[in-house]
């Protein structure tokens, strides 16, 4: 099972637990090196983020689509009810976002490191260290750059070895990494619309690891079927 | 046939249809796989595993041991023929069941286990420890299970009920009930399907549904003490519990608390309904 604690990493170095939970936390910290050093890094990449001026980035960090972050104003919420608590918008270059973006940097890490196993190539220079992919999160232009070319490697790989499945697979495969890329577009369109949600950065990630998923599962079909 | 079999290793080689049956010790792992065909497992009460199988081609199967595992499949070359077994074992034995076009049932069993398959679909009724099921194009069942269990798919719908402990689920192309589910640790996503989930919030739980297109039902069973996450962009949120703002502007986050907040529930629905009910 996933660490339950990840989900709250960004709110831990945020600020934004309750005191109970910032509690919980933080023992769950003393015994779990890889979220003590996640909270490390994203305390690192907030200090940087802090530092950078509000305004909106020059260059694209979602691939084109994020163009437009900072660009949107922000829509005003209606008055909470009791006992019930609005989020507060993030600064624009926020947090989820740069974690967003290292979660696909992890992703990517392991599905290369698949990959370059799968062709009994060279390991150099990938790294198995969740955390690692974290310090690299404030580059995130490569991170999404870098997530494309594993996409499209495992597609080459995977075209590569298509007559090795049955032509009823391939087709199931096919369409449902369809169904990913048309969910994959909705999300990223709606992130080109209101680039501050948290939840939208977080579903684009969650999307992103699920095209991931499939294609590593794909691979691995051809790899079994050799 | 009583084959009581010690030592490194053997290799039996059974004309297939016969009924073979083999002694097997606590700690033994069965293995069984097929290209195609349908397997199923049974359990009894003896220290015994019985092999039955039928195949396309009347071949053979192997039945080899090395060391603690235990493994079934057709002889020869694996891809080209269709083979049904149906494997009898003790309710304690930990067993990994595969195949490529196969249907997977496991019945009854106390122990791990492991099924997975390409293009059929999976049935799993008990299972200890950890309960994994996988396929690509395939509906996937798991019934009775407790501890860790991890239920995968991309072309179908996944059916969970009676499940204690840890639960993971995800598919791409299907939905997702989960029915009596009794479980402090759930995370559960689809990418075009409904998500439906009945049973208590546990205290200290963590509950993630997630959809991109589809809605997310929870049937709330008992008292509710926890502080849920609503997110969706096309969608709405409806609850039964007096949460007197129900609207959720697209993109938005909502999170209020029920009780003193003892569970983190996170349900997200890109575009579809997200209900919060009470249950019965």
């Amino acid at each position: 099972m996933t660490d339950p604690w990840t989900d709250r990493l960004s709110e831990y170095v945020d600020g934004t637990l309750r005191a109970e939970e910032r509690a919980g936390f933080e023992a769950h910290l003393d015994g779990c090196a890889t979220c003590r050093a996640t909270a490390d890094d994203l305390r690192a990449v907030a200090t940087r983020a802090s530092t950078l001026a509000d305004t909106p980035p020059t260059r694209d960090l979602w691939d084109g689509i994020a163009a437009r972050i900072g660009a949107i104003p922000l829509r005003s919420n209606a008055a909470a009810a009791p006992g019930v608590e609005r989020r507060p918008r993030r600064f624009v270059f926020s947090l989820p976002q740069l974690l967003a973006a290292g979660i696909a940097l992890v992703l990517l890490s392991s599905a290369t490191v698949m990959l370059v196993q799968s062709a009994g190539g060279d390991r150099s220079g990938v790294t198995d260290d969740p955390s690692s992919g974290v310090l690299a999160v404030a580059a995130g232009t490569e991170a999404i750059a870098r997530y494309d070319q594993a996409i499209t490697d495992l597609v080459q790989v995977l075209d590569a070895g298509r007559t090795r499945l049955d032509p009823r697979t391939v087709r199931i495969l096919e369409r449902n990494l369809q169904i990913i890329d048309a969910a994959l577009y909705e999300a990223r369109h709606a992130v080109s619309q209101d680039p501050a949600s948290l939840y939208l950065q977080h579903h684009l990630a969650q999307t992103m690891q699920r095209k991931l998923d499939v294609l590593r599962h794909a691979v691995s079909l051809v790899g079994a079927a050799s | 046939m009583l084959l009581t079999t010690l030592g490194m290793a053997a290799l039996l080689a059974a004309p297939l249809a016969q009924d073979t049956t083999i002694a097997v010790s606590t700690g033994t792992r069965l293995h069984v796989s097929t290209f195609a065909g349908e397997i199923r497992v049974h359990v009894w009460d003896r220290s015994e595993v019985r092999v039955r199988a039928d195949d396309s081609d009347d071949g053979r199967i192997s039945i080899q041991r090395a060391g603690s595992t235990l493994r079934i499949k057709p002889q020869g070359r694996y891809g080209h023929r269709a083979t049904d077994f149906v494997v009898t074992v003790p309710r304690w034995l930990a067993m990994e069941v595969s195949g490529t076009n196969t249907d997977i049932s496991v019945e009854g069993t106390e122990a791990a286990v492991s099924a997975a398959t390409v293009n059929g679909d999976i049935v799993v009724r008990g299972g200890r420890g950890t309960v994994t099921a996988s396929s690509v194009q395939g509906d996937v069942a798991i019934a009775g299970a407790r501890d860790r269990i991890t239920v995968t798919t991309v072309d179908g719908d996944i059916r969970v009920t009676d499940v204690t402990g840890e639960l993971r689920a995800q598919s791409v192309d299907g939905s997702i009930d989960l029915i009596r589910m009794k479980v402090t640790s759930l995370d559960v996503n689809t990418v075009d399907g409904d998500i439906r989930f009945e049973g208590p919030i546990l205290a200290g739980g963590q509950y993630t549904l997630a959809t991109h297109d589809g809605d997310v039902i929870v049937v709330v069973a008992g008292d509710v003490d926890a502080t849920f996450s609503v997110s969706t962009f096309d969608g709405d949120f409806v609850s039964d519990f007096p949460i007197t703002a129900q609207g959720l502007a697209r993109g938005e986050q909502l999170s209020f608390t029920i009780g003193a907040g003892r569970a983190r529930v996170r349900l997200e629905a890109f575009d579809g309904t997200i209900r919060l009910s009470r249950g019965r």
